[in-house]
């Protein structure tokens, strides 16, 4: 029998098997009651169980219920929020539950189940989906941010379906890691265990709860949870009428921040001052190297800012519309989502739909079973640049840095941004916005998933001494597929001729005229530009399965809590993909295969793999005091040998809620909770690219040897080993994870304290190892990444919660994250002593070295004191140059160390046995900052209510590192560009706080001895001219320090009694922001903001509207 | 209804029947299978089985275009082992009295290379291993893994042996390691001795021949003979005094023994000494079977082709450039190539005409006409001003360019010949006395060589017109544009390499025969191969040998018949090696902590004198040319000799035969008009010293700091040790 027809036989006969049981009945009565608060409003869609059955309702708009229940029976009351109550049937009439303050029925997913918070014992956080569903956001990470302790959000981009990135605990610190882009968390959406995209492509009103495992409970996903595991559990359906909700946001997205570029006449003078500036340089010809003063006086009018001119604001709304009800017998749930972010450029832009639907089924008494099936499809529109080398940001930066006395259009002819020479320095001035847009040239992403799950849960309620154990099976299959397609043409630009016959001023520089010579269209030439000019097609389709097995036990005995889990899990993927490429399109190509003329290329493959895994659980919990955890998981991967499969990751953790004990209760009047709890397990990773265990070997048509007796014969195929060799013995590397955790609540638990330290230590790590001596060269191959290495990661997590109410009406809460963490580097291939740099990882050491830089003393004003100073230093050579090559203008570093010695040590400066004689080099380098991201910071959540206003917002700072200004901001030097050297300034613009501070050395003079830069020796800045002034040094240090109001909400929610009249239930407007604002900006001339990048599709301020409303 | 015991009972099975099915067996996870390369799936296929054999030949098949390297050896060019032997001077560093070989300086590494498959003996060790092991543990039939091992087995061995002739004794790795470099130190393997280098190689080598054919189907394959002549190479190496310091007479068994398998299976396989039975005149088939694509001769060769590829990224091409390389300049006007300049001491060694040395011969030597009366391997080994070198081809098509690169018309107006008439008249003439007798100027040559001219030509193994008539079919093309040939003149060829010749293994024979003293068997075989290079028996039947009744003149007479008949053959450095020729291998002791074992206590305790031979040490190689006595300006309008050559020799026509009017008027046109200018080969003032550390050569540093464990062989600096002196002694036992 084939396999998946085994899995559908035990399916149905689990089925049989349970429909066939019966149902107990026992003496009955309907009971009516209402719900209500304290503050006596009624409660609505309050769930009211019978204990011991899964009979129950929900309450009714006026907090009302009515339902059959045993006459002896108690019936359980609850609501997110408040405390459950367990009742006697004939007290249920009228049911006053209190406000939950400690949340101590708070449940919180752990992975193949849930558990009370109150008795968690690993340090996991999560996010409730209320608190970020009015952020607008396309990526469900990107709405995580600052929410969680230790949980770092990262954004891979600010364009429309950028995706952002999880790391938990930056346990992404691994040098040398082969595989960097696996350090990535595991994502378990339902138990089933998907990958970053299918969690980011979720939509948060689908979703029920996030729980985010940081240590070593996160044991439960054992092999491949060393990065840590991020929980999903999506909306189920709720015993109840049909309830139907409505959730919209309509916004708009713009900059948050335009970098401060140069105007025209400013841009001239400073190029002007840049070309002048090295009295060395006889090729300087003051007329056509130079803006003349009268091109100078035209520039002052110009202003072609492209970026303004394509740069717009840009919509964005999301519509969800959720479905739950259901009866006793049967639970439902439906949503359907759609999110649109248009680009603020061109045509990029992204949108997704999301669906998502469920059924719960009692079949009877002890058996459940449900199905649910969600998927997601997506567009992603990207612009696709390829003339002078493929970069995805290129039109944004050619659209901010092109001097803004070039235009796009000449009297209708689009230009290449030719700069004063009217030639090429590269390929990129030959990129054109407008006619690559108008050409319709994109990359197109259109990813579809579809997720069915399937389960089938027996319960053994019936049997006295089985009771407590539940037995699940469940199937989940995913198929992912995409589509990509990619068009890329050419067009043709025009370019002036040279000198005389072509542009206007008097040194033929501007694209229009002056007084002195007029703009020639004659000698105009055309320019042919490839942007690819090929047509792609990327089709992959991925299956997914697993299964699971899972059967549970929970009991009380007395005051033993017992609770157990064991499963045993199987998953197989598969992938294939065919790739298609034709060049040459038609210039009125259909952008199939057909409209085009050159060559196709057709590629495909596929790749399969398979996991196995059992893990277990075991819960104690005494009088709820004394907790005792124990997991472990055993894990079987394809990605290493068949003797190397199997990985055992067990843990273990215990917990004390001393506020339970008596004595606590009796004594301690200040503090309402207390619990201790620590953790401690082995937890893996498979961070290595699939099959590096499995030989493999390459094929060759041509080259191989000659045999036979013919001489004419070709030199034929043979098969080699490739030299990444298999590493057949690679096999899990481990996480040792320890945390102590401690959480209190004091003052009647208004105030919160969650403390965890953590300590994991990293061993067996993957690196990738190119030089590591004792490998000897006679096993014959390059060493393949192996389990060498070994860190430690550590830190403390501290969060604190105030919440309280001032008078009646107004609500508040602050939560306040903050923490510290560091790492140190015990094992990876250093390099040798005396080839070591000075930022190079160095054995027990932090990972991050910090920002290494010259140190900055001064800068040259004359030629004196270059002498001066290479005298006082007795200097050989000042960066690489001799004296002669040191001019005014250039910054002066200071002199720290001589060369390096064999042991890696360095000589003193000035050490007259040095054998390299005094050098200003990399040698000299200082550490300007310890730390290249800030190790300090905090995060504060915060909100308020007052009566059906309320407010949330988040505020964000960090400190106590410097980075350097971007590197093209302060050198002649584009993102885009390979060029260096003042010819990329041709096409390239600066920011703004040059103008009028950057250093002259002596007056510049155009071909008619017109001054068109003046002498500028007391300049804050030196000249542009010299690379080396760009280089790191603590001349450009800026402080990292953030502080920024990230995101504020304001909501309203409409009173009940009127929405009531027209059949809502509720209905609440909110209005978000989100990157508001940011109060600390030390760029000079604020010229780039913190919170964005340079010259980079900026950083998005989101305002939305929002609207939920519910029937 | 089902009562709630069967209700359990059902649970449980279910229960039960769940942890089977989804959990008893990782089985369904090694039915994975990675798409994106071949896997070991190819060792069950005998195609894909074969693909990986060929591999191996590809990369260890010794070839002549690389120069030396760890995985081709010596092959007759002028490299830095030929160019420490007799055969060319210009003093490499081995011989270089001013240069001090250390393992941070001058030392050629073949030992590391890098840390990688593709490069270096352990990358090829690591391929041969690997297919080894595939091969065996595939599905194969037993006879194809048995074919396939058989020539992976051999070229392990091969690899091993070129490992073994140079370091004396290193680390045996006989399966493919894991790669894995937390495991480094259970991978170290330790330098093994040479005793147990030989054994493992032989053993090899006998694993191969019982699974060679006797021939193979598939010319240029290697045979049982093969495997078995290379274990007799091997042998024969740890007979020689080099390992064999105290003449142990079981190793010369050993090495007699191994040889003689040899010869039998190479003649069950119909492998003889090529053209025996029909020397030719001039020992042409002796010079044919070079160039013979499918030679009986070939014990273990590899094949070139002569495809036309004009796409150097294709690759289908394999060629051997030696054709284009020996030719002369005005052969070659394409390409940098020139010719090889042979020493004059090379020159002057062969025997005469009647297989006797010069001076002992019954012919009288003189210098000056050093081409009469001589071997007739001579004029196959040599070309010298008047003979005829014919090719196919014809360089008078061919531009004429200035010294600026212009062309300035074809050669065709200046130049006297076609391929099929071509002559070597490399004759120079200076345009002063004081040039021409000054040994550092370079005169002019004849026939557009200008100063491309050499003295003497190397000419064996060219695939020349000359040998038969009507001429051979070539193994190169000759492009009749430049521009039709993307690697020049002569350089889409091939010519076979015979790394291991059917003469060879009989050599090999002799020697082992000669060193256990059956020196009838070994007199045997030298007199087969001067049979069949054509040498009259004489009236004592010795073929020129004499008597040889000692086993010391046996060796000699053995060696100095290797010299010849293996000349340019790239074989001569470890026969040198092998027989301690540079200093008779007295200087053992000046090594510091040599053991006294490495003292020589047989032959003598001096190779040299026990065999009669002069060391090679305190030497000077020079190389000579044929100038006119005339002088004459530099260009080739005023080639002075022009009008009064005599006819060229043709190698057709028997040049020792008395009264072979061509060669008398050669050698009148010689002593009229001609004379021996003696040309600076290895630097004035200075003599050939090879040092006694040399004939085990050291690890490099960075051989070492690539495999820190490794012990540096005695007398050269360890350099993991702050460089002192090794303590690897290869011929410990």
């Amino acid at each position: 029998m084939e396999k998946k027809n085994i899995i559908l036989s035990l399916f149905l006969g689990l089925l049989l098997a349970f429909v066939c049981s019966t149902q107990l009945y026992a003496q009955t009565r309907t009971i009516t009651g209402v719900v209500v608060g304290e503050d006596e409003q009624p409660i609505i869609g309050a769930t009211i169980k019978v204990e011991g059955t899964t009979t129950g309702t929900i309450t009714d708009i006026d907090g009302k219920f009515s339902l059959t229940a045993p006459a002896n029976g108690k019936l359980t009351i609850s609501y997110i929020g408040y405390i459950s109550q367990t009742l006697a049937v004939s007290d249920a009439s009228r049911v006053i539950l209190k406000g939950d303050v400690m949340k101590l029925d708070e449940v919180v997913v752990v992975g193949y189940g849930s558990q009370k918070k109150a008795h968690l014992t690993g340090s996991i956080s999560t996010v409730a989906p209320n608190e970020i569903s009015d952020l607008s956001v396309t990526s469900l990470a990107s709405a995580l941010g600052g929410m969680m302790n230790g949980v770092a959000v990262s954004e891979s981009g600010n364009r429309p379906g950028a995706q952002a990135k999880i790391i938990i605990r930056n346990s992404d610190n691994v040098p040398n890691s082969p595989t960097a882009g696996l350090l990535v968390p595991l994502y378990v959406i339902d138990d089933y265990i998907a990958d970053e995209n299918a969690f980011n492509n979720l939509d948060a009103s689908m979703i029920e709860n996030i729980s985010v495992l940081k240590d070593a409970a996160a044991a439960i996903y054992g092999a491949r949870s060393a990065q840590g595991v991020i929980l999903v559990k999506t909306k189920r359906g709720q015993v109840g009428k049909p309830k139907i909700s409505y959730s919209g946001q309509f916004g708009y997205t713009d900059e948050y921040y335009r970098s401060k570029m140069l105007d025209s006449y400013n841009f001239g003078q400073i190029w002007n001052a840049v070309r002048a500036a090295d009295p060395s340089d006889t090729s300087l010809d003051s007329q056509r190297h130079l803006f003349q003063a009268d091109e100078l006086e035209a520039m002052k009018g110009m202003n072609y800012d492209l970026l303004d001119k394509y740069w717009s604001s840009a919509l964005t709304q999301k519509h969800s519309l959720n479905v739950s009800g259901g009866s006793e017998n049967a639970t439902y749930f439906a949503g359907i989502s759609y999110v649109t972010q248009d680009g603020n450029l061109g045509r990029i832009g992204y949108n997704r739909w999301n669906y998502r639907a469920g059924v719960d089924a009692k079949i009877n008494k002890w058996t459940k079973a449900s199905m649910q099936v969600s998927g997601d499809y997506g567009k992603t529109t990207k612009s696709n640049v390829r003339v002078g080398g493929t970069n995805d940001e290129k039109d944004y930066i050619t659209l901010l840095t092109r001097p803004r006395y070039i235009p796009e259009y000449v009297n209708g002819y689009p230009i290449a941004a030719y700069g004063v020479t009217n030639g090429k320095i590269e390929s990129s001035q030959e990129y054109n916005y407008n006619m690559v847009e108008n050409l319709g040239n994109s990359k197109v992403n259109m990813p579809s998933n579809m997720t069915i799950n399937g389960s089938i849960e027996y319960d053994f309620g019936w049997n006295r001494i089985l009771k407590g154990l539940k037995l699940k099976a469940t199937y989940s299959k995913s198929i992912s597929t995409t589509k990509d397609n990619e068009f890329g043409s050419s067009y043709t630009l025009y370019r002036f001729a040279d000198g005389d016959a072509g542009r206007g001023g008097s040194g033929y520089h501007l694209y229009t005229s002056t007084d002195e010579h007029s703009l020639n269209y004659d000698g105009l030439t055309t320019i042919s530009v490839d942007n690819g000019s090929y047509l792609r097609r990327n089709m992959s389709r991925a299956d997914n399965y697993q299964i699971n097995f899972i059967a549970t036990y929970a009991r009380k005995f007395g005051l033993h809590d017992v609770s157990g889990l064991f499963t045993i899990e199987k998953a197989e993927s598969e992938s294939e993909y065919v790739w298609g490429n034709v060049t040459l399109p038609y210039s009125f190509t259909n952008q199939q295969s057909n409209g085009a003329g050159g060559e196709q290329t057709t590629t495909f493959n596929r790749s399969e793999s398979g996991v196995l895994s059992y893990v277990g659980r075991v819960n104690y919990a005494y009088a709820d005091r004394y907790l005792v955890e124990f997991l472990i998981r055993s894990d079987a991967s394809t990605k290493f040998a068949p003797e190397n499969y199997w990985g055992v990751f067990p843990s273990m953790s215990l917990g004390w809620i001393a506020s339970e004990e008596s004595w606590f209760k009796e004594n301690v009047t200040f503090m309402d909770f207390l619990k201790v709890r620590g953790s401690y397990g082995i937890l893996g990773r498979d961070n290595v690219a699939a099959w590096a265990w499995l030989p493999t070997y390459g094929s060759e048509v041509v080259k191989g040897p000659i045999f036979g007796s013919d001489p004419g014969i070709s030199a034929g195929a043979h098969f080699q080993i490739p030299n990444a060799v298999p590493n057949r013995n690679s096999h899990w590397d481990k996480s040792y994870k320890s945390n102590l955790g401690l959480d209190m609540n004091f003052l009647k638990s208004r105030l919160s304290v969650n403390l965890d330290g953590y300590y994991d230590k990293n061993r067996d790590v993957f690196m990738t190892v190119d030089n590591a001596p004792e490998y000897p060269s006679t096993v014959g191959a390059a060493a393949s990444p192996s389990n060498y290495g070994a860190t430690d990661n550590y830190g403390i997590e501290i969060s604190l919660g105030w919440r309280d109410k001032i008078g009646k009406n107004f609500k508040y809460y602050v939560k306040l994250n903050t923490g510290y963490s560091d790492n140190k580097i015990l094992k990876a291939p250093w390099k040798n002593a005396a080839s070591r740099e000075l930022d190079d990882i160095m054995p027990n050491q932090r990972y991050d070295r910090g920002l290494w830089g010259y140190q900055y003393i001064g800068m040259f004003h004359s030629y004196q004191e270059i002498a001066e100073y290479f005298d006082d230093n007795q200097l050989v050579t000042y960066l690489g140059k001799s004296q002669a090559d040191v001019h005014p203008g250039m910054l002066i570093y200071n002199n720290v160390r001589g060369s390096q010695k064999a042991d890696g040590s360095y000589y003193a400066p000035n050490d007259p046995n040095d054998p390299e004689g005094n050098k200003i080099d990399k040698n000299d380098r200082v550490q300007i900052s310890k730390y290249r991201s800030n190790p300090y910071g905090f995060t504060v959540n915060m909100g308020g209510e007052w009566k059906s206003l309320s407010f949330s917002a988040q505020f964000s700072a960090s400190w106590g590192s410097y980075t350097m200004m971007p590197t093209e901001a302060i050198q002649t030097k584009s993102v885009i560009s390979t060029g260096s050297g003042y010819d990329v300034m041709q096409y390239t613009n600066l920011p703004s706080f040059w103008a009028g501070n950057m250093f002259v050395y002596e007056d510049v003079l155009d071909a008619q001895g017109r001054v068109v830069a003046a002498q500028n020796r007391d300049a804050k800045y030196p000249n542009l001219r010299f690379a080396d002034n760009g280089l790191s040094s603590t001349f450009w240090k800026v402080s990292n320090t953030t502080i920024a109001l990230r995101n504020i909400t304001i909501a309203y929610a409409l009173p009940k009694a009127w929405v009531t009249k027209v059949g809502v239930e509720s209905c609440r407007l909110n209005i978000t922001g989100q990157n508001i604002l940011d109060f600390y900006n030390p760029y000079p001339d604020k010229f780039m903001s913190p919170l964005s990048s340079y010259s980079k599709y900026p950083t998005l301020r989101k305002i939305t509207l929002g609207l939920n409303v519910s029937f | 209804m089902i009562n709630t015991k069967n209700k359990l009972i059902l649970s449980v099975a279910l229960l039960a029947n769940a942890i089977l099915w989804t959990g008893c067996s990782d089985d369904f996870l090694k039915e994975k299978t990675d798409y994106s390369k071949l896997t070991p799936e190819i060792y069950n296929d005998y195609t894909g089985a074969k693909m990986r054999v060929d591999d191996i030949y590809l990369r260890l098949l010794p070839d002549v275009n690389n120069g030396l390297s760890y995985r081709s050896t010596s092959s007759g060019k002028g490299d830095i082992q030929s160019r420490s032997t007799e055969e060319f001077s210009s003093l490499s560093n081995f011989v270089n009295p001013d240069v001090v070989i250390t393992s941070s300086s001058n030392l050629d590494d073949w030992f590391h290379v890098s840390k990688n498959t593709s490069s270096g003996p352990w990358g090829e060790i690591r391929n041969c291993n690997d297919a080894i092991e595939g091969i065996s543990k595939g599905t194969l039939a037993d006879e194809q893994k048995r074919e396939l091992l058989g020539q992976v087995y051999f070229f392990r061995a091969w690899q091993y042996y070129l490992l073994v002739k140079t370091y004396g004794g290193v680390p045996i790795v006989d399966k493919v390691q894991l790669t894995d470099v937390s495991e480094a130190t259970d991978l170290i393997v330790p330098r093994s001795t040479a005793k147990v280098c030989i054994d493992f190689i032989c053993n090899d080598l006998d694993t191969a021949a019982a699974m060679l054919p006797y021939k193979s189907g598939d010319f240029g394959r290697v045979t049982k003979g093969a495997a078995l002549a290379l274990a007799g190479r091997a042998r024969l190496l740890y007979a020689s005094p080099l390992f064999n310091r105290a003449d142990d007479e079981s190793r010369w068994k050993a090495a007699y023994e191994a040889n003689q398998a040899a010869i039998t299976a190479l003649n069950a396989g119909g492998f003889n000494l090529a053209y025996q039975s029909a020397p030719g005149v001039n020992a042409a088939g002796w010079s044919k079977m070079f160039s013979d694509f499918n030679s009986s001769e070939a014990v273990f060769v590899t094949l070139y082709n002569k495809v036309h590829d004009d796409d150097a990224a294709h690759e289908i091409y394999r060629n051997n450039h030696w054709e284009q390389t020996i030719r002369p300049k005005n052969t070659n006007a394409t390409t940098s190539n020139s010719g090889m300049t042979p020493s004059a001491m090379m020159v002057d060694l062969f025997p005469m005409a009647d297989g006797k040395k010069p001076g002992q011969s019954e012919y009288a030597y003189n210098p000056l006409t050093f081409f009469a009366n001589r071997d007739p391997r001579f004029y196959r080994t040599f070309a010298f001003p008047g003979v005829y070198w014919r090719f196919e081809g014809n360089p008078k098509m061919w531009p004429k360019y200035d010294s600026g690169g212009n062309v300035i018309g074809n050669l065709d107006a200046d130049y006297p010949y076609s391929g099929e008439n071509y002559v070597l008249w490399n004759y120079s003439w200076y345009d002063t006395e004081t040039n021409r007798n000054d040994e550092t100027k370079i005169g002019f040559g004849a026939d557009l060589l200008g100063t491309n001219y050499r003295g003497v030509y190397v000419r064996k193994r060219s695939n020349d017109f000359d040998m038969t008539s009507p001429a051979p079919t070539c193994l190169y093309r000759w492009p009749a544009t430049s521009s039709e040939n993307r690697q020049g003149a002569f350089g889409e060829a091939a010519l076979p390499w015979m790394e291991i010749r059917y003469a060879e293994v009989l050599l090999n024979f002799a020697e082992a025969a000669c060193g256990y003293n059956r020196l009838t068997e070994a007199k045997d075989a030298l007199i087969a191969i001067r049979q069949r290079a054509g040498i009259p028996a004489g009236s004592d039947g010795s073929y020129g040998l004499g008597d040889l009744s000692t086993r010391s003149e046996m060796f000699a007479a053995i060696l100095y018949e290797r010299q010849v008949e293996l000349a340019y053959e790239g074989k001569r450095f470890d026969d040198m090696r092998r027989w301690l020729l540079w200093d008779g291998g007295a200087n053992f002791s000046q090594i510091a902590n040599a053991p006294s074992t490495w003292t020589l206590s047989g032959f003598g305790g001096n190779t040299c004198t026990y065999l009669g031979v002069e060391p090679l040490n305190g030497k000077r190689r020079d190389n000579f040319e044929i100038c006119a006595k005339t002088n004459a300006s530099g260009s080739h309008a005023s080639d002075p000799l022009k009008t009064v050559r005599p006819l060229p020799l043709d190698l057709k026509t028997d040049a020792t035969t008395t009264g072979n009017t061509t060669m008398d008027n050669l050698v009148t046109f010689y002593t009229t008009y001609l004379m021996r200018k003696q040309n600076r080969g290895d630097e004035v003032g200075k003599v050939i010293d090879y040092k006694p550390q040399y004939y085990f050569i050291g690890l490099t540093s960075g051989a070492q700091s690539n495999n820190t464990s490794l012990l540096q062989t005695i007398g050269w600096a360890d350099t993991q040790k702050g460089n002192q002196n090794g303590t690897f002694d290869p011929l410990a036992e």
